[in-house]
């Protein structure tokens, strides 16, 4: 186990953190209304509105690392969904059909229900589709996609949709938004932003004191507990363990050799199992695009408006050359030596254009990006062989160009798909 | 370059527009009209005639400049304004190899074959192409259309994805506005106030006769319809307005043979292969509605433009009133309810959806719909397509669909 994951001193304190979120979703909550929300919904209006929140898409996860996802999918495609949807939505569905079958007994009957589209459109449909089940009123939250750039006429359009949001919600639970309550989560949640920010960008020590399983095991109370003071508190903790572990010049695999950079969601149930097979060649991914679509600020100010523009500009709402220029910062900076995409049958918005974003990353950086096919939560998309035989062959890649970038010539296709 | 099926289709068929034409003013001449049947050349009904409407599209239409369009809800009009020909790009049967390198398998057969088009070069007579946000694939692909490395230019359409959200009009607006100032900017268009009222009064004439043509399905078969309606996203509006006059007079002149048979309804997105339409009819069917975007969606609700009127505001009302697409929300007006009331409406016995394979939107709305269905006692059956559509056993299950409809 020598080079294998190196568990971080705060996981206990993150499962009690969850244990305790989940397990007070189903307590009496005096009144206080439940919603369930996409992850990147402005859920700092709920939680200043006395919404309590629970997180399908992390429920979903949860679901896939236990190995219980692909189960409840089955139960969604008994139903009519068919296995090409995606398997959050499918798992979340499955779960609402079949309770008893599912983890938790799933997620306790909302209120009402939240989707925001900055993430993709599925969740709009997957979200009618509850809605239809469970017989609660839906406010679906549009944000125009951005293709160059945020307009001051799309920022209206969503702040106008804000006001509404919160009128939908004084309407469908009798609760006012308090502005001061507001500012202090927003507060909150810029704070945890600010150190989940920190934490991450400490992986540019050398050897990186995270690996990517850390970084989405870690990221879970950023999404679920966003804007609440136990939020802070753990992520003040790990803070300060991953900064001792730079101090100490603890890596997160012992003897790193590649610095890797990971692109999409994570293949739940095989998390630690699929990492591991980078780290029996020393390969450890020190920075991800999506745990750190979480770590954008709410601007001071009109905290409104603030909100508005933040959550139309999350990382999955921006055009594909956005991204590429933001995985080749994230290159330069945690000097990277090569990416992985995950191309997720699950996740179109995040998956169609990895192509297009492989190439002009590689074009400028000339790093190479292996593509590996599978799925965040459905284990019948995860074919063990190929994916063993395409690590294996990137990994060749990496060591035939001798650990640096710098000095390498533009290289495209790399032999791996 | 070389594509072996596609060169063999050129030598066999007819230019689609000598057989779109000619035929239904011949065959109406000849027999008792075009309600005889079915179009006798059978490249048709494979849909050949439509097997390549772009590679000979700049011979066909010289001096046209065509600006390329995915989506029922691109604003024609104000392409047309711009001296533009829009021209609808559709799924087109044959391999797809190219596209491979940009897309992942789980896309769609639109996205794949249009990529594959654009790949080999067949699209470089194209000024620009229209992408109005619709669907999670859709806004990828303009994105990879744009970094493809061509000549093309991408224009983007803002479409509100929740059509009742407050503020959507203005948003619409404003997305016309942008498109306006894109068509002179990159393009060097201009529109003029009385160069849209007159494009807007010429897609209305379109919409009007189509809506005519449907209100005949009864004397059309569903093939030829379905060809009709096709052949307007392909060629100038002006052509196919000349094409719809000609046609509804001899469906006028044709014997209001009455159909007998299940009524069916048929749902879906875009319904780029017609030959369902004419197997349906073969084995004792008959369409009597759809809610396809190449069909009904398209062509219901027409732009209300008064003299002293503003013709951009209208273009929005239409856009927010017209019928709709499965990417899109409405919080009134939902996708099983709607399609409850559309069967109701045209006495549909059964509903036959064709489903592109991974077109989330559809996959999603489809399971509703076909609990609603169930709820009102309405048979249906799922055809789910990719780029060809198995027949063999597709005519088998419609055949136990229909006996299931069918008295006795």
């Amino acid at each position: 186990m020598g080079r294998r994951h190196k568990r971080l001193k705060t996981a206990s304190e993150l499962q009690r953190l969850m244990q305790w979120h989940y397990a007070s979703l189903r307590l009496p909550r005096l009144g206080r209304p439940l919603a369930w929300v996409t992850s990147g919904a402005p859920v700092e209006i709920l939680r200043a509105m006395g919404v309590a929140v629970a997180y399908p898409e992390n429920y979903g996860a949860i679901c896939g690392a236990q190995h219980q996802a692909t189960a409840l999918c089955q139960q969604a495609e008994a139903e009519g969904y068919s296995p090409d949807l995606c398997s959050y939505a499918r798992t979340s569905l499955g779960a609402i059909f079949q309770p008893h079958a599912a983890p938790m007994g799933g997620l306790p009957k909302p209120d009402l229900l939240l989707a925001c589209n900055n993430i993709c459109s599925t969740v709009v449909k997957w979200y009618e589709a509850a809605a239809d089940s469970l017989h609660v009123p839906l406010f679906v939250l549009d944000t125009p996609f951005i293709h160059r750039e945020l307009t001051p006429q799309m920022s209206a359009y969503v702040l106008t949709q804000l006001d509404e949001l919160v009128e939908f919600v004084e309407r469908s639970c009798g609760r006012r938004l308090s502005a001061e309550r507001l500012r202090r989560v927003a507060r909150q949640a810029n704070e945890t932003v600010r150190l989940w920010g920190e934490i991450r960008a400490m992986c540019r020590a050398r050897p990186s004191p995270l690996n990517a399983p850390d970084l989405f095991v870690n990221m879970a109370p950023i999404v679920v507990l966003r804007g609440t003071g136990g939020a802070v508190r753990f992520y003040r903790h790990l803070h300060s363990e991953v900064a001792e572990r730079v101090r100490d010049g603890v890596g997160a695999v012992s003897e790193e050799k590649y610095r890797l950079l990971w692109d999409n969601i994570a293949i739940w149930p095989q998390l630690y199992r699929f990492y591991n097979y980078f780290v029996n060649y020393g390969a450890c991914f020190v920075a991800d695009t999506y745990t750190g679509a979480w770590s954008m600020e709410i601007p001071q100010g009109d905290i409104m408006k603030g909100l508005a523009e933040t959550y139309a500009s999350v990382y999955l709402n921006q055009s594909l050359e956005y991204r590429a220029r933001r995985m080749i910062d994230l290159i330069k900076e945690y000097d990277v030596q090569g990416f992985v995409m995950h191309s997720n049958r699950s996740c179109k918005p995040y998956s169609l254009g990895q192509y297009a974003i492989r190439r002009m990353v590689t074009q400028e950086t000339g790093i190479p990006g292996l593509v590996v096919e599978s799925d965040m939560c459905d284990e019948r998309a995860f074919a063990l062989e190929p994916i063993r035989t395409r690590i294996q062959a990137f990994v060749e890649t990496l060591e035939s160009m001798g650990g640096s970038h710098t000095t390498q010539p533009v290289v495209e296709g790399t032999g791996v798909r | 370059m070389a594509c072996p099926w596609r060169e063999g289709a050129r030598r066999t068929r007819k230019s689609w527009s000598d057989y779109c034409e000619g035929e239904v003013t011949v065959e109406g001449r000849r027999t008792t009209g075009v309600a005889a049947g079915p179009p006798p050349a059978a490249d048709a009904s494979r849909g050949l005639w439509l097997a390549d409407p772009y590679s000979d599209w700049p011979a066909r239409y010289p001096g046209r400049r065509a600006v390329g369009y995915f989506c029922s809800y691109a604003p024609l009009e104000i392409l047309h304004a711009a001296g533009l020909t829009p021209l609808r790009l559709f799924p087109v049967e044959g391999t797809v190899a190219q596209a491979d390198a940009v897309l992942p398998p789980f896309s769609c057969a639109l996205a794949r074959s249009t990529t594959e088009r654009l790949l080999l070069g067949e699209l470089s007579f194209v000024e620009a192409v229209l992408f109005v946000h619709t669907c999670d694939t859709m806004q990828c692909l303009a994105d990879i259309w744009r970094m493809a490395g061509t000549d093309l230019k991408v224009i983007n359409f803002p479409l509100p994805a929740v059509l009742s959200a407050r503020g959507a009009r203005e948003l619409v607006q404003a997305g016309q506005r942008e498109l306006l100032r894109a068509l002179e900017d990159e393009l060097g268009r201009h529109v003029t106030d009385e160069s849209l009222r007159a494009s807007v009064a010429l897609y209305n004439e379109q919409r009007r006769l189509l809506s005519e043509l449907y209100a005949w399905r009864d004397r059309l078969p569903a093939l030829r319809l379905w060809q009709l309606s096709m052949a307007g996203f392909v060629m100038p509006v002006e052509d196919h307005i000349s094409l719809l006059q000609q046609s509804l007079s001899v469906a006028a002149g044709a014997d209001g043979e009455s159909r007998r048979g299940p009524r069916l309804a048929i749902v879906g997105t875009v319904l780029h292969e017609g030959s369902i339409l004419d197997l349906i009819e073969e084995l004792g069917g008959q369409v009597v509605a759809d809610d396809l975007c190449t069909g009904e969606r398209y062509l219901q609700s027409s732009v209300e433009l008064h003299e002293d009127g503003d013709p951009q505001t209208a273009l929005v009302e239409r856009t927010l009133a017209r019928p709709v697409c499965p990417a899109k929300r409405h919080a009134d007006r939902d996708a099983p309810e709607r399609l409850v009331r559309l069967a109701r409406s045209r006495g549909a016995q059964g509903v036959v959806f064709v489903l592109p394979r991974y077109c989330d939107p559809c996959g999603f709305d489809s399971v509703l719909q076909r609990r609603a269905l169930d709820t009102e006692g309405i048979p249906h059956l799922t055809v789910e397509t990719e780029l060809t559509q198995p027949t063999g056993q597709l005519r088998t299950r419609l055949q136990a669909f229909l006996e299931l409809l069918s008295p006795g």
